[in-house]
């Protein structure tokens, strides 16, 4: 046990290698966690996140293949705008049948994660290296500098500056969530659509901006790994954060700070995870972060409870 | 629907059946068919208990006839004792005739039309639908400023389908709403309060977010006031200072603008809610549907001393209520409305004298 123990902390707090892959892994959780967050506080519950990281980050991984010839200043914009572009379209579907058909976007966006899933593979495999499942390199210029190189911190983490990409993000969504009239708006509508309606605001509308931008930010999401760290997009690479980042934001109480802080827990229980591989399991630790999950949600939902009562 | 629920009670044996509203979703044909159906129902020695705000479907169908208003039993007897006519002012109330509810206006009315209009509906023709029932039919109105208009009429009668129209979530089939001289048909609700539109609906459904506080509430119908939102960005200052003034003004008891709303009695939040609107200083044309409803006469009569206030800067309000006295107590001219149509517009000193008038106009 003392084993283990001494095992983690010193994979996790005794090298700056360390401390650099938690920070890589609450990259992703953040920026895809702030889309939820979005979505959630609008009264929409964008369950697609998983699907709309996928698709869009295929679309700015093949923006990086053909723009090799561009350089980083004009490329890197052109990458992020088409990897936005794609989640934020994929997001749409489910917005037009909500604001439109009245279809409910939890059981359009959890079909559409299916279609991602099987949309990004096919097209994938169209451009793929030969033998392999992921599309070529892109060009080292487009790539996004591991701190590392930058900093000279972190060594061999593939932790980047995508991380203070994602922290200014969480702070420009903060700001926008508390003092903007789109985020008051966003709220009240979360709160009652009717009234929002009768207040002059746009529902339909709305729905799409909201969904536009939930998506656009689950795909930058992915741009984390394929900009940082494989420089190449791979089939299915997401491995869950799409899900992963509903709890965090619903744990965060859809606050974009909080939700920085519950990133960091999250991404530090999955390096735990990885450490400790060779005496426990992995799934161990998946089963542990379940637990917590669902002791956070009970206390939550029992504090949400009394206060209503 | 209705004919498999009667299967279902008769074949349990029933002997009474009871029909709250049956005709409310048919068209005409289906409530020929149910009256049919009622009929050979009675020749074998059922009760029916027949439950209708619709008057000729009264004198159609029923052989006793009992008038019931705010919960009490007003009039009642064998249907040739009544008429379409002493029905309705049964269903209004003999109150009208009490003078010491009637307090009449002391702004002119009748200077108003001289003016402008500053608000036309031109013909308005809506269709029936699950949620709007009511079909408005080929309904004209003129309202000018520096008057109030009342819209009375039997509940049903179309009061919820042309306030809809007004905040642009009935889509009309046909006719054309102008506010002062353009056309607002096409703009959707924002766009109609910019242009000085002010609407107060139900308060919980349309009007208030409890869970929200009440500054929020404030700014909510409001954001496109640029003292109160920069740009984008939301002048806290000013919202909040607008807030207290709102309070201040319509004597709101609330401990803290930063409650929600849902801590505030019905009452504090009615006046909230009015008062928001009222402050709208640049809003010309007001349209209050049941400002004062589930209020004491006190509240009800600061209200519409603040309701009053708005003809000083020349606004035209419409008020469409179902309390007639409330009608008659504000409005200068009122507009009856029944199935649909515009029925009449009477004056309330006409209605006053005689309420055989109005109620003839709400019987047609």
């Amino acid at each position: 046990m003392m084993d283990i123990l001494s095992t983690l902390t010193q994979h996790l707090f005794g090298s700056s290698y360390g401390i650099g892959q938690v920070l890589f892994r609450a990259t992703p959780m953040i920026l895809c966690a702030l889309g939820a967050s979005i979505s959630f506080r609008a009264g929409l519950f964008n369950i697609g996140l998983e699907g709309q990281l996928l698709v869009g980050s295929l679309c700015g991984a093949l923006a990086a293949g053909a723009l090799s010839g561009v350089s980083a200043w004009l490329g890197l914009p052109l990458v992020f705008f088409c990897a936005f572009l794609g989640g934020s379209s994929f997001a749409l579907i489910a917005g037009y049948l909500r604001a439109k058909r009245n279809v409910h976007e939890v059981v359009s966006t959890m079909m559409l994660n299916f279609v991602a899933i099987g949309l990004t593979n096919f097209v994938t495999k169209v451009f793929a290296v030969p033998e392999t499942t992921h599309t070529s390199e892109i060009a080292p210029h487009l790539w996004a500098p591991r701190l590392s190189r930058a900093l000279g911190i972190f060594e061999g983490s593939a932790v980047n500056i995508l991380l203070f990409f994602a922290l200014a993000l969480a702070v420009l969504v903060f700001y926008v969530v508390y003092q903007t009239r789109f985020g008051l708006e966003t709220k009240a509508m979360g709160h009652s659509s009717v009234v929002a309606s009768y207040s002059g605001i746009d529902i339909d509308k709305r729905i799409f901006q909201v969904m536009a931008l939930s998506g656009g930010l689950a795909a930058w999401a992915g741009l984390n790994f394929v900009l940082g760290y494989k420089h190449y997009f791979e089939m299915n690479f997401s491995s869950g954060v799409g899900f992963l980042a509903i709890a965090i934001s619903l744990i965060a109480g859809n606050h974009p700070l909080i939700i920085i802080v519950v990133s960091l827990f999250f991404a530090l229980l999955e390096e735990a995870a990885l450490a400790v591989n060779v005496h426990v399991p992995k799934e161990f630790i998946q089963v542990l972060e379940a637990a917590i999950l669902m002791g956070l949600l009970f206390a939550a939902a029992k504090k949400s409870r009394l206060k209503t009562a | 629907m209705q004919k498999l629920e009667i299967l279902k009670a008769l074949y349990r044996d029933a002997q009474i059946l009871i029909l709250d509203e049956p005709t409310q979703v048919l068209g005409v044909k289906g409530v020929g068919e149910l009256f049919k159906i009622l009929r050979s129902l009675r020749s074998v020695g059922k009760t029916i208990i027949f439950i209708t705000h619709k008057i000729p479907e009264v004198l159609a169908i029923a052989d006793r006839v009992t008038v019931l208003r705010r919960g009490a039993v007003v009039a009642g007897g064998s249907i040739g004792e009544f008429s379409a006519d002493t029905l309705a002012s049964y269903i209004v109330g003999e109150k009208i005739i009490n003078p010491e509810l009637f307090k009449p206006l002391t702004t002119n009315g009748s200077a108003a039309q001289d003016k402008k209009t500053a608000l036309e509906l031109s013909r308005i023709v809506t269709a029936s639908t699950k949620e709007f029932p009511m079909a408005l039919k080929d309904l004209s109105l003129r309202v000018y400023p520096g008057e109030i208009v009342g819209i009375y009429g039997v509940e049903g009668n179309g009061q919820k389908e042309l306030f809809n129209v007004l905040t642009g979530h009935l889509p009309l089939k046909a006719g054309d709403l102008i506010l002062g001289e353009q056309s607002i048909t096409a703009l959707p609700l924002r766009a109609r309060m910019q242009r000085g539109m002010a609407f107060v609906g139900e308060r919980q459904t349309q009007g208030f977010i409890a869970s929200l506080s009440l500054w929020e509430n404030v700014i909510l119908s409001r954001t496109y006031d640029a003292a109160l939102v920069r740009w984008w960005r939301i002048v806290l200052k000013n919202i909040l200072f607008l807030a207290e003034r709102v309070v201040e003004v319509f004597k709101v008891k609330i401990p803290n603008i930063k409650e929600p709303v849902a801590s505030l009695s019905g009452g504090n939040q009615q006046k909230a809610l009015l008062g928001r609107e009222i402050a709208k200083t640049q809003a010309s044309f007001y349209v209050l549907k049941e400002p004062t409803r589930g209020m004491d006469i006190k509240s009800t009569n600061f209200l519409h001393d603040k309701i009053r206030e708005l003809l000083q800067r020349d606004a035209a309000v419409l008020v469409i209520s179902n309390e007639l006295a409330e009608i008659l107590r504000l409005s200068h001219r009122v507009a009856v409305i029944a199935r649909g149509r515009l029925a009449g517009i009477l004056t309330p000193d006409e209605i006053q004298l005689n309420p055989q008038r109005l109620g003839a106009l709400l019987g047609q």
